[in-house]
């Protein structure tokens, strides 16, 4: 049975923002992550799921628990972590036991045994100010756990902290999940986190989901535009092309620059298309290698910028911009082939946005 | 939090303290109006008593000279304090600083004691200027323009440290680097307070003149104990008098109903002046 | 001012003899006048200097009877009158804290409670009070009240900042874990902003302590201490008059140098009715 199931929920607001029908089911276990750029509702669909915000309209199921108290079923970690400051990270963990009236050595066994899950391993006596980032995430997450939530809600806990501590925490986390077998539902708008951290993962946009699924399934077939060029970086290119056959009903779009589609390109086309077609190609797919079944582009560079791991380049073709990521630099103003292997390419439907094949 | 049960409570939160300050204070003011138009029966009889009554329209015309003079005192010094004070640092400035405050810091009751026994007739500032040879003035002689004067100087004295602390407030948000920016432009003292300090004080100033008009009209101890009920008649201590010397509670609430409708005209004035929010950006 | 130059050194030296002055004269009259017999308040030319001590001005503070009793109930009130409105000015501040609409009208309301005059208020006032029975009452608790309620303005204005420093999601996090509405305002809010709930105790304390026009009009009889030093100053009592003075300078100057760092961070002192 399904954790938490998610049916046609929405919460407009005045201000705009909000989630609009959205349904998801989320499977026990999981680490599940709504990940968007900001605006895009899953905040307020954590919060939503958490009852910190009450739905227009839909529902919020949870599988087996059914009718219970939302908060015995559910824990919460804030971005900042949202630790009371002037309570003992001992009072802060057992703040919920006490609510609860739960004898002293009960609430201190839990809170040990909270702590230990958390690899919370300091003087719980000091205060959240005394800690360091990693010792207030672990405080954090001793809190969410110690009420023995089935889920634990997790907003942009990262977002705050300086790069080798979150490529740490994240790590941390990730284990902590695994150790438990809690159900964690994590908002980010990092999509590189969304991709490191999920088990199953929701993109979101302007208040509904995009498209749901594993990290390497959403990376590798992208539903849609937005999807594609949301989730990857460097970003994945957009090309406006134009199909050999088409047909005369197909819209003429002739004002727009468009490659015209040829020879290998051709042959690496789904069966059936015609007209004008997005194609969609990752930079660091693109290569100046080609293989037996590819598709290749004549492209103009115009500008090359050392990135680290190769070189970023940015080219036109056929009028359109380009960026490949290569493992040799190339000088601007140059004209040089690169291909791309046919399973890196994917088409999209100009109008409606959407994946086709 | 979202969640009917905790707008509830933060209502409840509002609500409560809203109605015991209507309940105590608004309430009363209301009832004071309705008991103003009332003599046996609906009436206007005792406005028309107010209105005839040549005492009320000299109580009418201390009411707006003291409040102007003391706004004007209060807000020259107060000006002259604060840009004396803003961004001095050491031992000296914090005894200035505390200095500055201190009048403000001492009850207004306790203040206009002292004041009394330093005017009085035989008073020490007369004592003062008799040993300089300059002889004694008629400080608190009834109906002196020199009784105008010193309740003015009085007034604005216990106040002129809020004027301060209010402006002080405002320098502190002008950025320091639009004085740096203009001395490299060459401008000099006066230039840099004309065109900077001035200008950036403006809302903050107009601010505080509103809210201090508000306070200055609603003038009584000052005048009551210093020069009595006669002697600088503003329309406070002439309701007091009606009510408890003639014993005529209705005409004094006709008098100060008529009072709480002109500090009400002036706040309306001063706030259509003021651009809406401005004197919300005061308090925070 | 910044940029003022050595020019400005005869100006700077004037205000500050100024503001010296201001503060030291009423202070040092009132002890002078305090320590002395009233035979040498009364001289003509007046003593600069003390020259004769006596004790019996400032002992008969706490022996008359008089002056003992209006002491305690001006403590009564005060007490009183700070409790009352900082539990309600520190509810308000949080609702105005928490919500953008109760703020916009808490604003508005405090900034209306300013425009009414004391008279307009207290002459109707008082006759509620008599049918109450909380008139001239032996305890103040009438006094206690309006004093309560014209210091809300300034309790909900000194604890409001205080509540917008919480992060809502502490408030957030409490709910989560099971607490109820008023138990994350008292668990959560109130122990963080527990330093602007006291200064705004100590300032609604003094607000009551030198309230002189609805204690005048209210306490005809069982007076508190600003109508008595009034009746006495007029009646020209010096010597006591100037002892009742400095015990209700006293605290009233302490808690104002305490609070100076708030006063001067833009807190706008509040209003004297």
């Amino acid at each position: 049975m399904a954790e938490l199931e998610i049916y046609k929920l929405s919460r407009r607001f005045k201000s705009g923002g909000g989630v609009s029908d959205v349904s998801l089911t989320i499977e026990p276990g999981r680490l599940f992550v709504l990940v968007g750029p900001s605006g895009c509702g899953k905040s307020t669909l954590l919060r939503l799921i958490a009852g910190l915000e009450s739905p227009d309209s839909g529902e919020i199921r949870f599988g087996e628990a059914g009718n219970a108290d939302r908060r015995d079923l559910i824990a919460m970690v804030f971005q900042n972590y949202a630790l009371y400051p002037h309570m003992s990270a001992f009072d802060n963990i057992a703040f919920a036991l006490r609510l609860r009236h739960l004898s002293r050595p009960e609430i201190r066994r839990r809170v040990a045994e909270a702590a230990e899950l958390a690899a919370l391993h300091i003087d719980l006596s000091r205060r959240p100010a005394e800690l360091s980032g990693g010792e207030r995430q672990r405080v954090a997450l001793a809190r969410a756990l110690v009420r023995r939530p089935r889920v634990i809600l997790m907003d942009e806990p990262l977002s705050s902290l300086d790069a080798p501590l979150r490529s740490h925490l994240r790590i941390e986390l990730k284990e902590f999940q695994r150790r438990t077998g809690r159900t964690v539902i994590y908002v980010t708008h990092d999509q590189f986190e969304a991709l490191t951290l999920a088990d199953d993962l929701a993109v979101m946009r302007a208040g509904t989901v995009e498209q749901v699924g594993a990290p390497d399934d959403v990376y590798q077939r992208p539903a849609n535009v937005f999807v594609a060029t949301f989730m990857g970086n460097p970003l994945m290119n957009i090309v406006r092309c134009r199909l050999p056959n088409a047909s005369v009903s197909a819209p003429a779009r002739s004002s727009e620059p468009a490659l015209e589609i040829g020879g290998k390109l051709a042959m690496a086309m789904p069966f059936g298309l015609s007209g004008e077609v997005l194609l969609g190609i990752r930079p660091e797919d693109l290569t100046y290698k080609s293989s037996s079944d590819c598709a290749a582009f004549e492209a103009t560079f115009t500008r090359v910028e050392f990135v680290g791991p190769g070189y970023l380049a940015y080219a036109t073709v056929a009028g359109q911009e380009l960026t490949a990521l290569l493992d040799q630099p190339i000088e601007p103003g140059r004209t040089r082939w690169l291909y791309a292997p046919r399973r890196a390419l994917h088409f999209f439907d100009p109008v409606s946005n959407r994946r086709i094949g | 939090m979202n969640t009917r049960r905790a707008n509830l409570a933060l209502w409840t939160f509002a609500v409560v303290p809203t109605l015991f300050v209507v309940l105590i204070l608004f309430a009363p003011a209301v009832q004071g109006v309705v008991l103003s138009l009332r003599r046996g029966g609906p009436s206007i009889a005792n406005y028309t008593a107010v209105l005839r009554d040549r005492f009320f329209w000299r109580a009418v015309e201390g009411n707006l000279i003291v409040p102007a003079g003391s706004l004007a005192v209060e807000f020259v010094i107060g000006l002259a304090l604060a840009l004396n004070l803003s961004g001095r640092r050491g031992r000296l400035a914090a005894v200035a600083d505390i200095a500055a405050i201190l009048p403000f810091a001492i009850p207004e009751i306790v203040l206009l004691t002292v004041a009394r026994y330093i005017f009085m007739p035989r008073g020490y500032l007369n004592a003062a200027l008799d040993a300089a040879g300059l002889g004694p003035l008629p400080w608190l002689v009834p109906g002196s323009p020199w009784s105008y004067f010193t309740v003015i100087v009085v007034d604005a004295w216990h106040v002129t440290p809020v004027v301060m602390l209010i402006i002080l407030a405002g320098l502190q948000t002008i950025p320091p680097e639009l004085y740096e920016a203009a001395r490299l432009d060459g401008a000099g003292t006066i230039a840099t307070f004309r065109y900077i300090t001035l200008p950036m004080l403006a809302p903050a100033m107009l601010a505080a003149l509103v809210l201090r008009g508000i306070d200055a009209l609603r003038i009584f101890s000052t005048t009551l104990v210093l020069t009595g009920v006669e002697g600088v008649p503003v329309i406070s201590t002439y309701a007091y008098h009606l009510w408890t010397d003639a014993q005529e509670p209705r005409v004094a609430m006709a008098a100060s109903v008529i009072l709480a409708v002109m500090i009400v005209v002036v706040a309306l004035v001063g706030l259509i002046a003021m651009r809406r929010g401005a004197l919300f950006a005061l308090y925070e | 001012m910044p940029g003022g130059g050595a020019r400005a050194a005869p100006l700077r030296f004037a205000i500050d003899c100024l503001a010296v002055i201001g503060a030291a004269v009423p202070i040092y009259l009132l002890i002078k006048q305090a320590i002395t017999p009233d035979l040498e308040s009364f001289a003509w030319p007046p003593f600069w200097l003390p020259h004769h001590l006596t004790a019996s001005n400032l002992k008969s503070v706490f022996e008359l009877a008089e002056l003992r009793s209006a002491l305690l109930l001006s403590v009564i009130v005060a007490v009183a009158a700070a409790a009352i409105s900082t539990v309600l000015g520190t509810m308000l501040a949080y609702a105005m804290a928490r919500r953008e609409r109760l703020r916009q009208t808490g604003m508005a309301g405090v900034t209306i409670a300013r425009l009414l005059p004391m008279i307009a208020v207290a002459l109707p006032l008082t006759t509620v009070l008599i049918r109450a029975g909380l008139y001239d009452s032996p305890t103040g608790m009438g006094l206690a009240l309006i004093h309560a309620a014209l210091a809300i303005p300034t309790t909900a204005l000194t604890t409001y900042g205080a509540f917008v420093a919480i992060p809502a999601e502490q408030e957030e996090a409490a709910w989560l874990d099971g607490a109820s509405p008023l138990r994350v305002f008292l668990a959560i809010d109130v122990p963080q902003a527990r330093m602007a709930i006291a200064a705004s105790l100590v300032l609604s304390f003094i607000l009551s302590w030198d309230e002189f026009g609805f204690a005048l009009l209210i306490q005809v009889t069982n007076r508190t201490m600003p109508p008595l030093l009034y009746y006495y100053t007029v009646f020209g009592d010096v010597g006591p008059a100037s002892a009742l003075a400095l015990v209700m300078l006293a605290p009233a100057v302490a808690v104002i140098i305490a609070l100076r760092p708030m006063l001067k961070s833009g807190f706008i002192a509040a209003p004297r009715h």
